[in-house]
């Protein structure tokens, strides 16, 4: 059995000593952001992102990725406990789960929640790796043409998946891709938009975006309205789910595993939008559908599988295409690049250690978080009382450190500063920056693929339609498009968010 | 008739935004279609973007006034300006000492802050990130800069 061999590598790497404490420090921070609310993973891994060049690669995306879906765990906690999500895609879970908390019953929700993420992290790792490689096979046959018409769906996705107007969206992404191309031009090396800095000869560095977007834009948000915290939180007891408990959580937590697989390789926000399907199909099938929003058990599994699941399963097209569809894996291909790696399909065959070894810790960090929150609980409720005053100064502190002890110049402070300007002004003219992020990172990886493509039809344009698989991508790109401007999904769309938020 | 501005402002931006590349990237060479050159894909995004703005812009005459929300003029103050503090200070100062200022800057953020706070926060985070940096990672950025060292 391949499959077997290829866990077998992965574990040989995900168990080393050096990648588990690596793990274990995602994780770690992932579910420290998780429970504070106010600083998303987006924003820490974009912080953290510079000190992840001294790792090695593995041990960065190991780190990365824990600190990922380690948040979308921690969210839970405080969305049960105290009913403040600590990311949006817990803000479902604190329908119900806040609920039981309050019947004296935050026990079995928290194990709920723990249980189901677990189970189905194991789904979705393995899912990953019986997925990935033929997918990769298929994609190393994929020319030029095949690429560009593949990046075009993503960020097509990527933007009818944003919240906000579709045409804001659009805008940003084709910023994006214009800041992406700043820099000295492969083929002819010619400078492009630099200004005359030579500093902008390499391009705009990815970290100085998103520190500068992600990072102050979201401390900015958080001190409009500076409220201080009042945590009354009751105490758990008894963190076993009965045995009718067990009994009603198995079909829920399979429902969401499945919802949250499949909606989590899709672009933009599977984890959100996962979470949100999946307490809404548990809603429809209900005998008793009157029960949810009143502290019922499946409103808590359900919708904590799906965002587990998704959060796994978003990394297909990441390991597997070298594609980005959200943020954090759009910085995870941001570092990869650093560390002299091509992201793409090549990765499966030329890193399988690095390949295998990502996989394979992800579902040894899923353990770990089990371990580490069910019986710590306690502690992370009292981070809560941090101030935020406290914590927002040392995230600028680490993270300036970070990008100084990257290039060693002070051009990319000064372009932080420049980029947390602009990112603020966007996020408060109704732009979102996800879309910005995605186009930066694909953008010269377009014009590449586009350039090669037209060199291939000799000039040409026609070569994207007469390809099957290319025409196929496109066309797809155009039905997702279609279906995002339609006023009834634009509708639904709205919903979805409003509800998240 | 309404005007919602937010999105004229928006719509602007981007206009402004895309002009500047079309401007900027005027002299580079377009090449053929068969031998693209380094000009040639940007004007076309950047028609787009210039295109996309005026959609946004347009579509905002007639629509309802969106409010913007709050707004803290010294958040944005303090927070933009903390790396650019560490950027200029950090070579001739030296980690520490641009820490504190980084640090207290930034720490003045909050509506919460007095001066003694962010004192009291910045001289010990930037204790723990040298610790943490310095000798624990072993960072090797000086921690005094040539600027006080004479």
């Amino acid at each position: 059995m391949d499959i077997l061999d290829n866990l077998g590598l992965g574990f040989s790497i995900a168990l080393q000593p050096t990648k588990l404490l690596y793990c274990f420090f995602g994780t770690l921070v992932g579910t420290l952001i998780g429970v504070l609310p106010g600083i998303g993973p987006t924003a820490t891994i974009a912080m953290l992102l510079p000190l992840t060049f001294a790792l090695d690669p593995t041990s960065a995306l190991i780190m990365m990725a824990g600190i990922y879906y380690g948040a979308q765990y921690g969210g839970s906690t405080t969305a049960i406990l105290i009913n403040l999500p600590g990311e949006s895609s817990s803000a479902v879970t604190a329908l119900d789960g806040y609920q039981m908390a309050r019947q004296g019953r935050a026990g079995p929700a928290l194990a709920t929640a723990a249980l189901g993420s677990f189970f189905a992290g194991t789904v979705a790792t393995l899912i990953v790796a019986i997925a990935a490689p033929p997918l990769s096979a298929v994609a190393l046959k994929f020319g030029p043409p095949e690429y560009f018409s593949l990046m075009v769906l993503g960020l097509v996705a990527s933007v009818v998946i944003a919240s906000g107007s579709v045409v804001k969206a659009l805008a940003m992404v084709v910023f994006g891709i214009l800041l992406g191309l700043v820099g000295t031009d492969r083929y002819t090396a010619t400078p492009r938009f630099t200004m005359g800095f030579f500093e902008l000869a390499d391009g705009i560095e990815i970290i100085s975006i998103a520190v500068g977007m992600f990072g102050l834009t979201e401390i900015l948000r958080n001190l409009e309205n500076e409220k201080s915290r009042d945590v009354m939180v009751t105490r758990v007891t008894g963190l076993m789910p009965t045995r009718d408990d067990m009994r009603a959580l198995i079909a829920p937590v399979l429902r969401g595993t499945a919802i949250g697989s499949a909606l989590g390789i899709l672009p933009g926000g599977g984890a959100v939008l996962s979470s949100f399907a999946a307490y809404m199909v548990e809603k429809k099938v209900s005998k008793t559908p009157e029960r949810f929003g009143k502290g019922a058990i499946e409103g808590v599994a359900a919708p904590e599988s799906a965002n587990n699941a998704a959060a796994q399963t978003s990394f297909i097209p990441m390991l597997t295409l070298g594609l980005p569809i959200n943020a954090v894996s759009a910085l995870m291909i941001g570092a990869m690049i650093m560390q002299g790696i091509v992201p793409g399909p090549n990765i499966v065959v030329e890193q399988p250690t690095l390949f295998w070894g990502v996989i394979v810790s992800m579902w040894v960090g899923n353990l770990m978080l089990v371990l580490l929150n069910l019986p710590l609980v306690g502690i992370w409720v009292k981070l809560l009382s941090v101030p935020y005053y406290v914590l927002f100064p040392a995230i600028m502190a680490f993270s300036t450190i970070g990008v100084f002890s990257v290039n060693s110049n002070s051009f990319d402070l000064y372009s932080i500063s420049v980029f947390g300007l602009l990112g603020y002004l966007l996020v408060k003219l109704g732009c979102e920056p996800v879309p910005l992020l995605l186009g930066f990172v694909l953008g010269p990886m377009l014009e590449d693929q586009l350039r090669r493509s037209m060199i291939l039809s000799r000039g040409s344009a026609t070569i994207f339609i007469d390809r099957p698989i290319s025409l196929t991508f496109l066309l797809i790109a155009l039905i997702v498009f279609c279906m995002g401007v339609m006023p009834s999904i634009r509708q639904k769309r709205e919903e979805v968010f409003s509800e998240a938020d | 008739m309404p005007v919602n501005w937010k999105d004229t402002a928006t719509g602007g931006i981007f206009i402004a935004i895309g002009g500047w590349f079309l401007i900027a990237g005027y002299g580079l060479e377009r090449g053929t279609l068969s031998r693209m050159g380094p000009g040639f894909f940007s004007p076309i995004l950047a028609a787009i973007l210039i295109l996309l703005g005026a959609v946004i812009a347009l579509r905002s005459i007639g629509m309802r006034p969106e409010a913007i929300g709050a707004v803290s003029w010294r958040a944005i103050l303090f927070t933009c300006a903390a790396p650019a503090i560490f950027g200029a200070t950090i070579t001739g100062l030296g980690l520490a000492p641009s820490l504190v200022l980084t640090v207290f800057c930034s720490a003045l953020a909050s509506r919460h802050m007095t001066l003694l706070r962010a004192a009291v926060v910045s001289v010990s985070l930037a204790a723990f990130c040298v610790a943490l940096f310095s000798y624990g990672l072993g960072l090797p950025i000086p921690l005094v800069g040539p600027w006080l060292a004479g």
